[in-house]
């Protein structure tokens, strides 16, 4: 038996206040008013009297209830019984990190991982405390170090899985965070997840700290999710029709990890009526494309779905679009050559774009005024940087939200009064020395290359480049592929509403064979359909990324975002929207409205959101390779590292609160004192009558 | 006199926690005194002096002995005799409101039930048309009101106004009364005459020997005359302030007969001056003190 806060028991003097309250009292007390004292004479009260005391049960009550008062402050706890032995051993920080990407949907793997997350926080020690950590793309704690495991279950019965990808390095780092906040000896990290290998990224940053036992808890056997197929690469072309823009929806299905080739059906549905439905095999391992016939766009906002009957994982099994008609970029390329070999295969990419809508022109010239006015992207393949009245058009159009593609060719001067206009520095040109650059690092997390994310999506090492020019980004400018030197290959600047795009590596076949390469078209493609958005928006987002809601205002003619409007989610519920930062974080898969709340227009702006492909990549991380990286940081990743002095620094505290005594004491202390008032009403009333 | 044979309903009207009720101390006096006397079968509003006035036809609930059986034998009808009422008497109240009289073990205190008992004479006496007068009193006169027919009004509000406070003391108001109550007339005391038992009958029988009808009527509460209380405790004068420590289960006996012997004193000595002397529980209805006064009235008419 020990007491947290001894000091307290100082208050057992108290225990003296009734009794000189008792003793003191009649002399004290409130005279008694009469009318004259002309018949009283002056007796005097004997000692003896005043010193009896009457009502013993009366003082004993009160004596009991100042006691119990001061036990309970004081907070009592026992070391004895059940608890001492799991003191001993010296109680552990768990912290459960909870994978809910849209992977862990697969039949019954999330079930599988909650029930074992409950069986984990259900086998907790006396002293043991408990974390949860829920993660997709990002971690959210949700339970931080409760020393009962009663909040875990119940927010593991509100879980449910996301549409995001899976990021197990935050996850693991932020578990490290509260487990270097507890006190207790003993740590440990039970991880419940599906381990794909596209969900980790070694991070140094996410080591856990020492003397952490690191326990993964794999859900599913390692062929789960072997058959199962994946929508991937949908994209959408426009087809100019008979007066109506019509648009053919393209997309591919894959089976990566299928053993054996698979027959599947995919359906088109636009506006929520079926279209069409195609039937095509997938080969094992491989992936294969789909075209449906073209469908008339009439109408901004229309909604459409490619949907997979086979899959065995639901979230992939459906990609949704919102398209309107406006057609494609209008791009200007300015060339110093003219239509030539320099641009043959940049013209050729755009022109065989010309199905998604991609309409080029060539100037030897610098932009004239109508031809910016005509344009939504201008490339600079080449082509100097123009100074005076030419430069200043050129950033007018970039700052009012015109793309604007550099390419950065053999003589590309930056004029002196357009410094800063470009985002990266002029660099020289640089010669390959024995092998020709590669690209060693691409953002695929960037729209311009999202769509080489998947597997077998595109593989952009294998460009060779001979000649590049040496650039360097600007403050505020993004590197968003870089040669294997570590010298930026593609630098994204913003100015004003407007987009800039800088290429180090040229894009005609004298510098290297990149226009040869597959990733050619799409990348010219992709790059193009991003710079050139003055008046288009893209027909989906990735979920788990904000999608800037005034563009697509913009796009739909309203000029901006109108206040009071809210994003309605695909599963139902609303997110309001601030007209002064109209952005909205993409949660959910799905179609999301954003309209005024309670009423519902025709056609209400819209936008879609569609799963990481990546994450239907169901392969495994190798798990000891895994646990390795993860304890990089030099964590122990045995229950190793306890001591019994932490465990007996811990108990005091930890036995209280969990034992919490002094709840019974306080509520002794009321009851006794509930008693004496009752006890002495009806000693006063007995007295009076 | 006729049997006060009053039934339960008019005795709570007499009652004085029924009486602390009525706010209007006017209303309060006429509903006293008519019950009072629809109570004794008796007119309020006959005089009792033998100067005859007039006759008039005899109505049920008039004294038989007042008929004049020489009419009735040549009538043949009953005829009552009426007499010039009892006028021009001046009926000085002396009310003492010193702080002594503020207080009360039941639901009225002292000077409440002085109050009640002053409006209720003053308004039989003006029913006797009267002339009512008030010396309220603490160490002084605080309220004074001149005898006049016409004064009721002015002595019921005064009564109604005032408040207890101060120390009691009989010297100055006496000489205030001895200076302005000139016509011979009637005085009542009510007090609680908490002042030595001499001094008090020695100066009320100077008013007698000046001619003066004198009346005292001694209101205490009974808390005052059982001293019921059981806890030893700090006992403080109403009036000084001063403070005493009690132990009243041990004294109570002594202090009872001192009251007691108190009450005899003052009953012994005031009769020896002439003065009435009326003992008043302020718990017991009204009736004892309007029987005692009507009692008075009839004597003091009697003796002019």
């Amino acid at each position: 038996m020990g007491l947290l806060t001894p000091l307290f028991l100082v208050g057992l003097a108290g225990l003296a206040v009734p009794v000189l309250l008792h003793l003191t009292r009649q002399e004290r007390g409130k005279p008694v008013r009469f009318p004259s004292l002309m018949f009283l004479e002056r007796m005097p009260v004997q000692e003896a009297s005043r010193r009896r005391i009457r009502h013993w049960a009366l003082l004993a009550l009160r004596l009991a209830a100042l006691a119990l008062l001061v036990a309970a402050f004081a907070r009592p706890f026992a070391r004895d019984g059940g608890l001492a032995g799991v003191g001993g051993a010296g109680p552990e920080e768990i912290v459960l990190v909870l994978d809910q990407s849209y992977s862990m949907a697969l039949a019954g793997h999330w079930e599988q991982a909650v029930s074992r997350a409950k069986e984990m926080a259900g086998e907790l020690g006396p002293l043991d405390r408990v974390s949860l950590v829920a993660f997709a793309e990002a971690p959210h704690l949700l339970v931080r170090s409760s020393p009962s495991a009663a909040p875990v279950l119940q927010a593991l019965d509100t879980l449910e899985t996301s549409s995001l990808g899976t990021r197990i390095a935050p996850a693991l780092k932020l578990a490290g965070s509260v487990l270097e906040a507890s006190r207790l000896g003993r740590r440990r990290v039970a991880l419940f997840s599906d381990f794909q290998r596209a969900g980790w990224r070694p991070d140094r940053d996410a080591a856990l700290p020492e003397g952490t036992e690191l326990q993964p808890v794999a859900i599913g056997g390692a062929e789960a999710g072997a058959d199962n197929l994946a929508l991937a690469g949908l994209d959408l072309r426009r087809e100019p029709g008979a007066g109506r823009e019509r648009v053919r929806v393209r997309a591919r299905v894959t089976a990566v990890a299928a053993s054996q080739d698979r027959e599947t059906r995919v359906t088109l549905s636009v506006d929520g009526t079926d279209v069409e439905t195609v039937a095509l095999s997938v080969p094992a391992g491989g992936g294969a494309p789909l075209a449906f016939a073209p469908f008339t766009l009439a109408h901004p906002f229309t909604r459409g779905e490619v949907r997979l009957t086979d899959g065995v994982l639901e979230p992939d099994n459906v990609l949704h679009f919102v398209a309107s008609p406006g057609g494609g970029p209008n791009v200007l390329v300015w060339d110093l050559r003219g239509t030539g070999e320099s641009n043959l295969y940049l013209r050729g990419a755009l022109e065989s774009g010309g199905a998604e809508g991609f309409s080029t022109r060539i100037t030897t010239a610098p932009p004239s005024a109508a031809q910016l006015d005509a344009a939504d992207l201008v490339v600079l393949n080449g082509a100097p940087v123009p100074g005076g009245a030419a430069g200043d058009r050129l950033r007018a159009f970039v700052t009012g939200g015109g793309g604007l593609f550099a390419a950065l060719g053999e003589r590309s001067p930056f004029a002196a009064d357009q410094a800063g206009f470009l985002p990266t520095t002029a660099g020289r040109v640089a010669d390959a020395a024995r092998e020709p650059r590669r690209l060693g690092f691409v953002d695929y997390d960037h729209p311009v290359f999202e769509a080489f994310r998947g597997p077998r999506s595109g593989d952009f090492s294998r460009t060779s480049f001979y000649r590049t020019r040496q650039v360097e980004a600007n403050s505020g400018a993004r590197a968003l592929a870089r040669f294997d030197d570590g010298s930026p290959a593609l630098v994204e600047g913003r100015l004003g509403a407007g987009r800039i795009l800088v290429w180090a590596g040229g894009l005609g076949r004298l510098w290297s064979d990149f226009p040869l390469q597959a990733v050619y078209l799409p990348f010219v493609h992709r790059a193009a359909r991003y710079l050139g958005t003055r008046g288009l928006s893209p027909e989906w987002h990735r979920a788990g990324t904000t999608a800037d809601l005034a563009s697509l205002a913009e796009a739909a003619g309203a000029g901006s975002v109108s206040a009071g409007v809210v994003a309605m989610a695909p599963g139902g519920g609303s997110v309001p929207v601030d007209p002064e930062a109209p952005l909205l974080f993409l949660g959910g898969q799905g179609i999301w409205e954003i309209r005024p709340p309670g009423r519902r227009p025709d056609r209400p702006m819209a936008l879609a959101a569609n799963v990481d492909l990546a994450e239907s990549d169901l392969a495994r991380l190798d798990m000891e390779e895994f646990v390795v990286a993860a304890g990089g940081g030099g964590a122990a990743l045995s229950a190793s590292g306890t001591t019994a002095g932490d465990a007996t620094v811990a108990a005091g505290e930890d036995f209280e609160e969990r034992q919490g005594f002094w709840r019974y004491l306080l509520a002794g202390a009321f009851l006794m004192l509930a008693s004496e008032s009752a006890l002495a009403n009806w000693l006063s009333r007995a007295r009076v009558a | 006199m006729a049997s006060a044979a009053a039934s339960p309903a008019r005795t709570s009207f007499l009652d004085p926690a029924v009486l602390a009720r009525i706010d209007n101390l006017e209303l309060l006096a006429k509903t006293v005194v008519d019950g009072f006397m629809q109570g004794i079968h008796r007119s309020p509003h006959l005089g009792l002096s033998m100067d005859f006035a007039e006759h008039r036809p005899y109505m049920p609930g008039d004294d038989i002995r007042r008929i004049d059986w020489r009419v009735y034998a040549r009538t043949d009808r009953f005829y009552i005799k009426q007499f010039e009422a009892e006028t021009n008497a001046d009926v000085g109240f002396l009310l003492d409101v010193s702080s002594s009289m503020d207080y009360g073990s039941g639901a009225v205190s002292k000077l409440d039930y002085a109050r009640f008992l002053t409006a209720s004479l003053a308004w039989f006496s003006a029913g006797q048309r009267d002339r009512v007068g008030l010396y309220a009193f603490d160490a002084d006169v605080v309220e004074h009101v001149r005898p006049a027919v016409a004064h009721l009004d002015k002595v019921m509000h005064a009564v109604a106004r005032v408040r207890a406070g101060g120390t009691g003391s009989w010297d100055r108001p006496l000489a205030r009364v001895g200076a302005t109550f000139r016509r011979r007339g009637i005085l009542v005391a009510v007090s609680d005459f908490y002042d030595d038992s001499a001094g008090l009958s020695s100066a009320l029988g100077a008013f007698r020997a000046q001619g003066h009808d004198v009346v005292a009527f001694h209101v205490l509460d009974p808390a005052e005359i059982e001293f019921p209380f059981t806890q030893s405790a700090n006992f403080r004068d109403a009036e000084t302030g001063r403070v005493r420590p009690v132990w009243p289960e041990k004294y109570r006996g002594a202090y009872q007969e001192r009251v007691a012997a108190h009450v005899a004193e003052l009953g012994r000595r005031f009769g020896q001056q002439g003065v009435d002397y009326v003992l008043l529980d302020a718990a017991e209805p009204l009736d004892r003190a309007l029987y005692a006064y009507l009692a008075f009235r009839r004597k003091t008419a009697k003796a002019r």
